[in-house]
């Protein structure tokens, strides 16, 4: 079975792109904030960006590595990229287009993505989702022996996204080419693919199924990446062997989690409940504070509490009756607390940085 | 009131520019009506000079082609040291005055110049030819078309031309088949500036090439020489070349929205030499 071997050093302006990586038949998806390295990565393999270090392989052939001195130019090396923005001949139809990559395949390819009817059209004509297919279709007819997907959904409106990494998802299980997606939303890579890496300023934190960086993040960052609240603290064991955290703010907390030191304390939303008082439950962590902020995502709302933000369905939400400055009481479980250790310190800047889910105001 | 009367300032001084460059042409157009036009035109003299002209202007126009454009695409799409060396080398045609470029083509080409005797041993003399004519005027005509074909090649969306290099294209083909028709409005519009510029070349060409009737005289030349003895055919012919003028100008501005370019500037005119 086909499989893509990456090592390389590409020093960027403020950081260098530095990662290893294996992609086989199953697809990987690489995932991290804008500007972490991830076009970089797709240009290098594509050969349109030189890496200072390392080697580039696909199976047994060489495409890059410095030590041997090779480097194949882009049109030596069988890979199919697919641009952000598609980069489409706006000139050529949308056969041309594809049959630009290679003629023999071509019309199979316009027949697989439902665009023969639109093979006579030039690409300005043609909406989001099928400019994304004619792009891939493209990148497909040349027959490549890797395929590079950069934010296939980034340039599409919502309401076609879903669509799009539906068929995306498919077209990717239907290949047997070593296959990277890249994309700066953790949702779109754990739908895409099975496995995931989180990239942040060229160097990969993590690599592993979706549900494992959810359940088990190695790194402050993936967890707020994965949507998670994260809480830093000192931590120290208690006689009754739980982990008692120290938060900087002067609260307390409790995980079953064993570690000491700096930590980060990660919750994951939904499993954060709400109540008006302090409950008489099985939870260990109470935190008392006033609404920050109600957003509604369908059927359920995020309530921001102080530094947490909380999910809980939108009819909890009114049988509570919670309003922006109500005050509330947030409660989790002791089970559902990991640690996480901050002793690297590396990216504790990057702890409030990843995207709006993260906590950025306390 | 202050914004108002600054405003008045500023067409008023339009105004005037406008004026001293429309009431020259309006004269010139006055003095020759159509009937007389034709007629005066009908004349020997200008024939040939209208020969001449067309003759050595597409051949040199064609020169500029074939050099400029794969040059243009060069210096659009790679970085290489002295590359702003070369960038200022073409234009410097631009701000050159014609005069001294004839004097440097006859320095180079001519009997007495740099390569005249290697020319003269392979039985080539350029000065006082035809050729001449075409050198000169692709001397002083191609920064017309080269420094605005490499701002059409440079607004060519840089991922398209890299997703044609991944899809296996050899650069040949991608020059060809994508940039080239990329750049059609852009190398349109400067081609039809080159050729306007070319038709009124001068101060070059009689210079280097002299003002010989049927072989060297272009109407530019023949105007001159007509001017003491048949001002009415030197009128005409600048009414002509005034007409041409107008029809390159209006091409430039036309020719973009025909062949549309990726380009994203609005005109396609340059005004500053790209960097």
């Amino acid at each position: 079975m086909a499989s893509l071997d990456v090592a390389i050093r590409v020093p960027r302006r403020d950081f260098a792109l530095d990662l290893e990586i294996t992609a086989g038949p199953e697809p990987l998806a690489i995932a991290g904030p804008t500007g972490a390295g991830k076009s970089t990565l797709l240009k290098a393999i594509a050969g349109l960006v030189t890496p200072k270090l390392g080697h580039i392989r696909v199976d047994d052939r060489v495409w890059f590595d410095s030590e041997a001195r090779v480097n194949l130019p882009p049109e030596d090396r069988r890979v199919g990229l697919v641009f952000q923005e598609y980069a489409l001949f706006p000139h050529m139809t949308v056969r041309d287009n594809v049959a630009f990559g290679g003629r023999a395949q071509a019309d199979k390819w316009l027949e697989r993505f439902g665009l023969t009817r639109l093979a006579g059209t030039k690409p300005t004509e043609l909406s989001g989702g099928e400019r994304q297919y004619v792009a891939l279709a493209r990148a497909l007819a040349r027959e490549p022996d890797v395929l590079l997907l950069d934010e296939p959904t980034a340039a599409l409106d919502p309401a076609l996204r879903a669509e799009v990494r539906g068929e995306l998802r498919s077209i990717l299980r239907e290949l047997s080419i070593p296959t990277i997606v890249v994309t700066h939303d953790f949702q779109e890579a754990a739908t895409l693919t099975p496995r995931v890496g989180v990239l942040v300023e060229g160097n990969l934190l993590q690599v592993g199924a979706p549900t494992e960086l959810v359940a088990s993040p190695a790194h402050p960052y993936v967890a707020t990446f994965t949507g998670a609240n994260i809480l830093a603290g000192h931590a120290r064991p208690t006689a009754d062997g739980l982990t008692e955290i120290a938060l900087e703010e002067g609260q307390l907390l409790y995980s079953t989690d064993q570690l000491e030191g700096a930590v980060g304390a990660v919750v994951y939303p939904w499993d954060i409940s709400l109540s008006s008082e302090p409950p008489r439950d099985s939870s260990l962590n109470h935190f008392t504070g006033t609404v920050v902020s109600i957003v509604g995502l369908g059927n359920r709302v995020r309530v921001r509490v102080g530094p947490l933000s909380a999910e809980i369905t939108a009819a909890s939400a009114i049988r509570l009756g919670i309003k922006e400055g109500s005050p509330v009481v947030a409660s989790f479980k002791a089970t559902a607390t990991r640690l996480i250790g901050l002793d690297r310190g590396v990216f504790r800047a990057g702890l409030s940085s990843p995207d709006d889910r993260s906590l950025d105001e306390g | 009131m202050k914004g108002r009367g600054f405003t008045t300032g500023l067409v008023l001084t339009t105004g005037l520019l406008v004026g001293f460059l429309a009431l020259p042409l309006v004269a010139l157009v006055l003095r020759a009506p159509p009937g007389e036009l034709l007629r005066a035109l009908a004349n020997p003299v200008a024939l040939d000079a209208v020969i001449v002209t067309l003759k050595t202007s597409l051949v040199a126009h064609l020169l500029i082609l074939v050099l400029g454009t794969p040059a243009a695409y060069l210096l659009a799409t790679r970085r290489f040291p002295g590359r702003l060396v070369v960038l200022g080398l073409i234009d410097l045609p631009l701000v050159l005055p014609p005069v001294v470029a004839g004097i440097a083509l006859l320095s180079a080409f001519g009997r007495a110049g740099l390569l005249g005797e290697t020319l003269e041993f392979i039985g080539l003399s350029i000065s006082f030819s035809q050729a001449a004519v075409v050198l000169a005027v692709a001397f002083v005509a191609s920064p017309f078309y080269v420094r605005q074909a490499v701002v059409a090649f440079e607004a060519i969306d840089p991922s398209i031309l890299q997703a044609a290099r991944t899809l296996g294209a050899p650069g040949r083909r991608i020059f060809t088949r994508i940039a080239v028709p990329l750049a059609a409005g852009g190398l349109g519009a400067g081609s039809a500036l080159a050729f306007a510029r070319g038709l009124g070349e001068f101060g070059a060409t009689i210079i280097f090439a002299g003002s010989l009737r049927g072989s060297t005289q272009t109407l530019p030349l023949a105007i001159y020489s007509e001017l003491d003895r048949n001002f009415e055919v030197a009128i005409s012919i600048s009414v002509l070349l005034v007409a041409v003028s107008i029809a390159a100008m209006a091409a430039v501005r036309l020719v973009p929205i025909w062949l549309p370019s990726t380009s994203r500037s609005e005109s396609h005119v340059v005004t500053s030499p790209s960097t």
